[in-house]
């Protein structure tokens, strides 16, 4: 899919999310021009949204294929997702099995993303960041860490 | 004279030992990013904001406002070394500094940018110090309408003079806009887009937010692309430039300056673009253009100048208007609103100790530049040949603490992981991340003032013309956006950004 394509596709995106915003204010109280509520500039701004993506719709639509490349990567796409995806399951994770033991895990699939199959050097750097930033930050600094597991 | 004696008190806040200590820390770390590719000095003050939530005010904006024209300064050397530049208001350097390097002249070359800066840096401070007060003298007749104009000018200039699309400029402001809604309505108390999450009642963290918009979708950009560092195999010697060399650089100098300062205050005229501009003119001056590409020493001088004079000159509207010009200047602005902290007219009267105390930490900054830097290349060299693969796991679990210490919140790291997630797809699509922070960081203001406005005026929208101060800059902010779409001027701001 090129450039164009994925232009559409956002523009479509960029018209609903002005939608859900014009949508939320309408269901709070707008007030009068002399006594605006709540929701007055909310409408004012999605309003603007709405009318600035039906611009970028039409602009797409009209745009001639110019040959110009889908911008998302061809290669090096599954780092970014295994990248991604880590950090979504240490945030569901990190209350309950605690700061030590989601941060190690976490740092040794980084590690390994930025150098696939070096084992033995991930856990080393998993373990020394994890264990370095904990004394730091919980002992020196007093940042309270969930402590989870090994706080059972 | 009130001017010197101010400036000296603003030396007795910023030379107290703890004061130096973070004045220190910000430019060396400064010059660590701008040295570092991959991470840009917003990223690394989004990064550092949380840490410094149990330093005092001032200390918190010597530090931040350290590594910002620290990066400036440290830009320069991978720029001239390994033709890849540090942070974005280095790239010009790259053209003709590293043609210096190529030729055996590495040392002039990056000792003339540290020179540079330092006079780009300090002439801007003695700018900074008159025009500040005498800004924040005028808009203290300001009311709300003014201020309603003052924030649709400053990001209609941000969005003209980016140089990305329009409408997608005026889309991620837009957007920037709609988020800063989310929480308790200043009124009336109402709940906004909370979604019934009590996290939210307070609206989107600016930390977990800037964190995610700049550090995580910077990461994920570069992990896109393979980083190929290569330091030039030269031996570095003789740093200090020769008479020539001087001859030739310091009428750039001057002009870098100029050019620097003047694009630093207006909204939206960053470092980047003073860089490229002083570029442009000292070419154009020259009786010899050709040399320009080739190793012509103007071509750094100028620049490196600029850029830090831009710098220096952003701080402006910052302090005397509470608007910031740019997205390092907007975090700084969410950094001084975080310790209770409003800048604007009143700043320099109710806070001239903090005021003060940071105009003169930034002397002290500079020269503190200008000593470390010329000894300190061989270790920048040494820094330059750590591989991204090491670093950017470790900057991810930074920005993950950064998220979280804020408020021990583990919602924080999602808002953060979205913002991410939001700013990669939004830089890939071609919108813009610089409208989309400053309208987040004004929408409360614009809220705020646009309401008054109307009330003030029994509802009449025609208050906005009445005034000349908000009609003036209503007009302009307009025009910009309306020429922005003439084709002429569409065509030209195209070119100017794909040279940028």
């Amino acid at each position: 899919m090129d450039m164009q394509r994925w232009d559409r596709i956002a523009s479509v995106v960029v018209l609903a999310f002005g939608g859900v915003v014009a949508f939320g204010a309408l269901k709070m109280d707008l007030g009068s021009p002399n006594q605006p509520g709540p929701g007055f500039l909310p409408l004012g701004g999605a309003c603007l949204l709405v009318a600035l993506s039906l611009v970028y719709v039409v602009s797409s639509l009209r745009r001639a294929p110019d040959g110009e490349e889908s911008p998302w990567p061809k290669r090096n796409g599954a780092r970014l997702i295994a990248v991604v995806a880590s950090l979504a399951v240490y945030c569901a994770a990190l209350s309950s099995a605690g700061y030590i033991p989601a941060t190690f895990v976490l740092m040794v699939i980084l590690f390994l993303v930025a150098d696939p199959g070096e084992w033995r050097s991930a856990l080393v750097k998993a373990a020394l960041s994890t264990a370095i930033t904990y004394l730091v930050f919980e002992k020196l600094l007093m940042v309270q860490f969930p402590a989870g597991l090994l706080g059972a | 004279m009130d001017l010197l004696q101010h400036l000296l008190s603003g030396f007795q806040v910023s030379l107290l030992p703890i004061n130096l200590l973070y004045c220190f820390l910000g430019v060396l770390l400064g010059t660590l990013i701008g040295v570092l590719p991959g991470i840009g000095p917003t990223a690394a003050i989004a990064l550092l904001l949380p840490i410094t939530f149990h330093v005092p005010a001032v200390s918190t904006i010597i530090l931040l406002a350290g590594i910002y024209y620290g990066a400036m300064y440290g830009g320069s050397t991978t720029s001239i070394l390994v033709n890849i530049p540090g942070e974005a208001a280095s790239v010009v350097t790259c053209i003709d500094g590293y043609q210096m390097a190529r030729q055996g002249r590495a040392g002039p070359a990056l000792g003339i940018s540290a020179f540079g800066s330092f006079i780009g840096g300090t002439l801007a401070l003695v700018g900074l110090m008159f025009a500040a007060p005498a800004m924040a003298r005028f808009a203290r007749e300001f009311g709300a309408p003014e201020y309603t104009g003052l924030v649709c000018l400053g990001l209609s200039l941000l969005i003209y003079l980016g140089g990305g699309s329009i409408i997608k400029s005026l889309i991620s402001a837009l957007i920037g806009l709609a988020l800063s809604f989310v929480g308790q309505d200043m009124f009336t108390g109402q709940d906004r887009f909370t979604l019934g999450m009590r996290e939210l009642k307070d609206g989107i963290g600016l930390v977990p937010m800037f964190m995610g918009l700049f550090g995580i979708s910077e990461v994920l950009i570069n992990l896109e692309k393979t980083i190929a560092r290569e330091v030039f195999a030269t031996k570095i010697s003789q740093l200090l430039p020769s008479r020539e060399d001087w001859r030739r650089a310091f009428p750039a100098m001057l002009r870098g300056t100029g050019i620097g300062f003047l694009l630093g205050v207006i909204p939206g005229g960053s470092a980047v673009i003073a860089s490229f501009a002083s570029y442009a003119l000292e070419k154009k001056l020259s009786s010899q253009p050709e040399r320009f590409g080739l190793g012509a020493i103007e071509g750094v001088a100028g620049p490196e100048t600029a850029n830090n004079a831009a710098a220096t000159g952003a701080f402006i509207p910052l302090f005397a208007l509470g608007i910031p010009s740019n997205a390092t200047t907007a975090i700084l602005l969410g950094a001084l609103m975080l310790h209770g902290v409003r800048p604007g007219p009143m700043l320099m009267e109710q806070q001239a100790g903090l005021f003060w105390g940071i105009i003169a930490s930034m002397y002290v900054g500079n020269v503190i530049l200008l000593v470390l830097n010329l000894p300190l290349i061989g270790l920048w060299v040494k820094i330059l040949k750590v591989p991204y693969k090491t670093l950017f796991p470790l900057i991810l679990l930074f920005c993950v603490i950064g998220a979280y210490s804020v408020e021990g919140s583990v919602f924080d790291v999602g808002v953060m992981l979205v913002f991410g997630v939001l700013g990669y797809a939004l830089r890939k699509m071609g919108f813009e991340g610089a409208p989309l922070v400053l309208a987040f960081i004004l929408g409360p203001m614009l809220e705020n003032s646009l309401r008054q406005s109307l009330i003030i005026s029994h509802g009449s929208f025609l208050i906005f013309v009445q005034r000349p101060i908000a009609a003036a800059c209503l007009l302009v902010a307009l025009s910009l956006l309306l020429t922005a779409l003439i084709p002429f001027v569409r065509r030209k701001r195209k070119l100017l950004a794909e040279e940028a």
